[in-house]
């Protein structure tokens, strides 16, 4: 029991602030915790949460790209216009389509920074700046509206009904049922992709030779491990996620600008490394990474339903960022204070 | 002299990159070589420049300092707010923001340092933090200036053409130059970010100098601002919010690592040069925008490209 | 080496001959137009209308500005307008105040400057070429509102960014105006949507859970009824609650078809841009426009009025009937 305390420390002290927090709203507002608003929660968080998965890859292997907003917003004109084309009657093709563009601009990132051995941080620079001039350039800032059919419908699909058969049920939900399973597909996609790179982390070979590389890239490299196919792996799933990510989007709200993304990559960092994974490499919490996302999110909506004025958002969102990094950071401190410190010159 | 040119290659490669950009929109453009444009495209630089030097400090360390812009911003409110919504003298107000940006530095400094959490993940906190302070001061409006107040810093111009702005950029670069590649204080933030446990052995103190260095990075933040209130009459908490990122490619562009322990301001400085010379030439032959970020993701590439070749 | 800089210089000559052999045609002058976030629909829909318009006033006309809000961005790119000598600059900016002293400058440089969208401090612009009255451009919008849910009810607002201008002003207007006019309305918030389609649909996912009794979500700007109706619809409160406000009529069709939406204004934003235009050509060319209506082509309310402000009273009110007739 001890142990399980010590090694998921971390996870246990977000799953306590996220109920503090959850406590706390629900106290000044009731609706908090209705099945309406737990679900919005999930819903809104799925794009985030399915592109954490990805920066979480991307981390471990001891590197960080900031080019994930124009690569999501490069992706989802690909599936607009898809979609415009196709009169959303081919969900399925247009949800390809953006995935294969994400995971194209991916793989240029992946094979720059693993064949220049320039720090990925400033390549992704690069190729943000590359990629949204050129975006910007094709479009004119025009973006893709009107997107109709079963397309426009498969992010909120609900597959499952509600539960609604006791009496006992009928009266605690107001009449509404156990929505527990009837979620939108897109958080179910969500689950998927979150089993899905689970697998691909822990249970595959390259999935362990990730790992592996970002944790030491020497011992690495001479136990024969092909950083470059790390990182092609890594860039190359994360870019097909933020394709993924784009077409949820792009059905949830049936627009696709060019200028969307702007900003994810700090959030979406900032979830990962909250959730316990290390810049320094090697170390992935898919559970963390989760539970950042919804630290973030259960934040965001909090503030709105407290009826917080807007202005006052960001100030919280970084108090509490900074509150979460600094107390979990207290924790994996040895007695004495002391960290200890990775060589390999990465960042501190 | 080529002993000089060997050991200061990177800085000799971009100055003349720079020379030859010049020369090149000087032709291409009829208005670009006039006394009022170079000056406007030195005066256009300086926070952007005053963000880089800061921003090289903290990478010099080994980390990044990503709530450079939020510090700017805010100090931007804070003068907007003290000159022009309270009404107070100049000096004061300038002397109390810079004293809030220095224990803005000291506070990432201090999370940093001694709390020993990493850089990137404090300064995204505190980059929230700060500029969340900065909207609710101003209540998330613009807070302006009347134009007759605080016009030194970005709107004077001595002996009718001379920008002060661009001394003041001056002194800034001559002082950083001075701190990081000629005093000790520069020399052992330099080493910390190199190899930190030799600097340990060293007796260095790391904690205390990864305080110095980031109240440097706020303090130059305050410097950028000051130039960029003024210039625009107003104070805004997401105004320099966009520099960031920006900073970080000019910074790299001159050669300094991200890695920690690599380059130069005088670097940093001329890769500022050459962005800005190449923004400001494309405008004047009205290449559109868009056509100006790619250029900039462009450059940026092949001169890393470039490097990593010479290196192996 | 050597060849190396032999090779790069004969380019640089090659190129910037090139370029200097780019003659320009026979046309009067340049008038260069300004908008201080060109990624934005609202704006870039604009660009080949101004191009158009002034093209056939014999002007050669650059369509410019910073792709996102960049104050200090737009400043440089009004300096280097200035020393390409331009004849006249029309600009939209997010603030009354920061362009005010390169504004004077390039009017003390010659260049006419003629403001749009938003007016900044008059000693800064030789006109400008508004819509109409921005307080009564807010009109519109509350109408809007009674429109869709009548005199009474809770009445959330949605805007573009918290740190606009023109936007605040708009609200404030609106808020007068309902107090003074329908004083049965109640505004229980205002949420920003940061310019992000996908945060506009949270925000108003987060406002029907946080304020169940509200019935009309407003959208201050022309890219938020769209999202909102979508988080109606998803919410299943069509019918309670209703999308009104500002809208392009493109974005506003999915919701008007599913009933989250029956009322939505605007103006056409493209054309905002040619009145600018015109009204630069005409200073250039000192074409007299007298206090009162002008006859100006193509603008058939066009006025001018005290101030050196020009107004053309063009706004559109979209609802189900006549939505499928608009294409932008």
């Amino acid at each position: 029991m001890r142990k399980i305390l010590r090694e998921k420390a971390r996870e246990l002290i977000l799953i306590g602030v996220i109920i503090v927090i959850g406590i706390i709203v629900t106290f000044i507002m009731p609706a908090f915790f209705s099945q309406l608003n737990i679900i919005n929660v999930l819903y809104s968080n799925a794009v985030f949460g399915i592109m954490a998965m990805g920066m979480m890859l991307i981390i471990t292997t001891g590197n960080i790209d900031v080019s994930v907003g124009a690569q999501y917003a490069v992706s989802g004109m690909v599936v607009a216009l898809v979609a415009r084309a196709t009169g959303g009657e081919q969900p399925l093709l247009a949800i390809l389509a953006g995935m294969g563009t994400g995971m194209a601009l991916g793989l240029m990132n992946g094979l720059i920074v693993a064949k220049l051995s320039i720090p990925a941080i400033v390549v992704t620079l690069g190729t943000l700046n590359i990629m949204r001039g050129t975006l910007n350039l094709i479009t004119s800032g025009n973006w893709i509206d009107g997107l109709t059919g079963p397309f426009a419908k498969f992010a909120n699909l609900r597959l499952l009904k509600p539960i609604n058969g006791l009496g006992v049920i009928h009266a605690i939900t107001g009449g509404k049922g156990l929505m527990v399973f009837a979620l939108p597909l897109a958080v179910y996609i969500w689950i998927l992709v979150m089993v899905v790179t689970y697998i691909f982390l822990y249970r595959t070979g390259v999935g362990r030779d990730i790992l592996a590389v970002g944790g030491n890239k020497e011992a690495a490299r001479r136990v024969g491990l092909s950083q470059t196919k790390a990182y092609l792996l890594a860039f190359g799933y994360m870019g097909m996620l933020a394709g993924l990510a784009s077409a949820i989007a792009a059905s949830k709200i049936k627009i696709a600008q060019p200028s969307n993304g702007t900003g994810y990559e700090m959030k979406l960092i900032a979830a990962c490394v909250i959730g316990g994974t290390e810049f320094s490499g090697g170390v992935a919490s898919i559970l963390g990474t989760l539970l950042g996302v919804l630290l973030l999110g259960v934040i965001d909506n909090g503030l709105v339903l407290t009826k917080v004025p807007a202005y006052w958002q960001e100030l919280a969102t970084g108090v509490i960022i900074i509150l979460a990094v600094g107390s979990s950071a207290f924790r994996t401190m040895k007695p004495g204070g002391r960290r200890a410190i990775k060589s390999g010159g990465d960042r501190k | 002299m080529k002993a000089l040119f060997q050991k200061h290659r990177n800085e000799t490669i971009l100055a003349s990159i720079f020379l030859v950009l010049f020369v090149f929109f000087s032709f291409a453009s009829r208005n670009f070589f006039t006394l009022s444009n170079v000056m406007n495209l030195f005066s256009q630089m300086v926070t952007l420049a005053f963000l880089t030097l800061g921003m090289a400090a903290s990478m010099f360390s080994g980390g990044m300092d990503l709530s450079i812009g939020a510090v700017c911003s805010m100090c931007t409110v804070l003068c907007a707010t003290f000159v022009g919504t309270m009404g107070m003298h100049t000096l004061p107000a300038l002397l109390i923001t810079l004293a809030i940006a220095i224990a803005c530095g000291l506070f990432n400094g201090f999370l940093i340092g001694y709390c020993k959490i990493n850089s990137m993940l404090v300064t995204l906190g505190t980059q929230s933090l700060y500029t969340g302070i900065g909207l609710v001061i101003s209540k998330g409006v613009t807070v302006s200036i009347p134009l007759d107040r605080f016009a030194l810093f970005g709107r004077t111009r001595l002996f009718g053409f001379l920008p002060v702005e661009i001394l003041i950029l001056a002194l800034g670069i001559l002082l950083a130059v001075l701190m990081f590649s000629y005093l000790i204080p520069g020399r052992r933030i330099f080493l910390i970010g190199a190899n930190p446990q030799v600097a340990r052995f060293a007796g260095i103190n790391i904690a205390s100098n990864i305080l110095v260095t980031y109240a440097f990075c706020s303090a130059y933040a305050f410097f950028g601002a000051i130039v960029l209130a003024s210039r625009v009459a107003s104070g805004r908490a997401d105004v320099a919010a966009a520099l960031v990122l920006k900073s970080v490619s000019a910074a790299v562009f001159g050669g300094v690592s991200t890695l920690g322990g690599i380059g130069s301001m005088a670097g940093a400085i001329l890769g500022v040069a050459v962005i800005q010379i190449v923004t400001n030439g494309m405008d004047m032959m009205n290449f559109s925008t868009y056509l100006q970020q790619i250029s900039i993701g462009a450059m940026l590439l092949i001169v890393l490209a470039f490097r990593h070749r010479k290196r192996h | 080496m050597k060849k190396l800089v032999a090779i790069v210089l004969t380019l640089i000559l090659a190129l910037s001959l090139i370029c200097v052999a780019n003659a320009e045609g026979e046309k009067k002058g340049t008038i260069a137009v300004v908008c201080y976030v060109t990624s934005a629909p609202y704006f870039s829909f604009g660009e080949s209308a101004a191009k158009a318009t002034g093209e056939a006033l014999g002007y050669d006309v650059i369509w410019t500005g910073t792709t996102e809000v960049d104050t200090p961005g737009l400043i440089s790119i009004i300096e280097n307008l200035i020393e390409q000598k331009v004849d006249a600059i029309c600009l939209a900016s997010g603030d009354t105040t920061s362009v005010v002293p390169v504004c004077q400058k390039a009017m003390e440089a010659g260049i006419k400057v003629v403001t749009f969208d938003l007016d900044i401090e008059p000693e800064g612009r030789d006109a400008y070429a508004g819509l109409m009255d921005l307080s009564e451009l807010g009109i519109p919008q509350v109408e809007s509102i009674v429109a869709s849910i009548g005199e009474e009810g809770d009445v959330a607002i949605v805007t573009g960014v918290l740190t606009n201008e023109l936007l605040q002003k708009r609200i404030e207007y609106c808020e007068q105006y309902a107090a003074e006019k329908y004083p049965g309305l109640n505004f229980v918030t205002v949420e920003s949507m940061d310019e992000d389609a996908e945060k506009c649909y949270e925000v108003a996912m987060n406002i029907l859970t946080a304020y169940p009794d509200v019935k009309a979500i407003m959208s201050n700007v022309s890219t938020g009824v769209g999202p909102i109706s979508s988080a109606i619809e998803d919410a299943g409160k069509i019918g309670e609650v209703y999308a009104c406000g500002q809208s392009t009529p493109n974005l506003a069709k999915p919701g008007m078809a599913s009933g989250a939406c029956v009322n939505a204004v605007l103006w056409d934003t493209a054309k905002w841009q040619s009145w600018a235009v015109t009204i630069a050509a005409n200073l250039i060319e000192g074409v007299d426009m007298p206090v009162g209506k002008l006859s100006i082509e193509g603008f058939d309310e066009g006025e001018r009025l005290e101030d050196n402000i020009f107004y053309y009273y063009e706004t559109f009110t979209f609802t189900p009937d006549n939505i499928n007739d608009f294409d932008f």
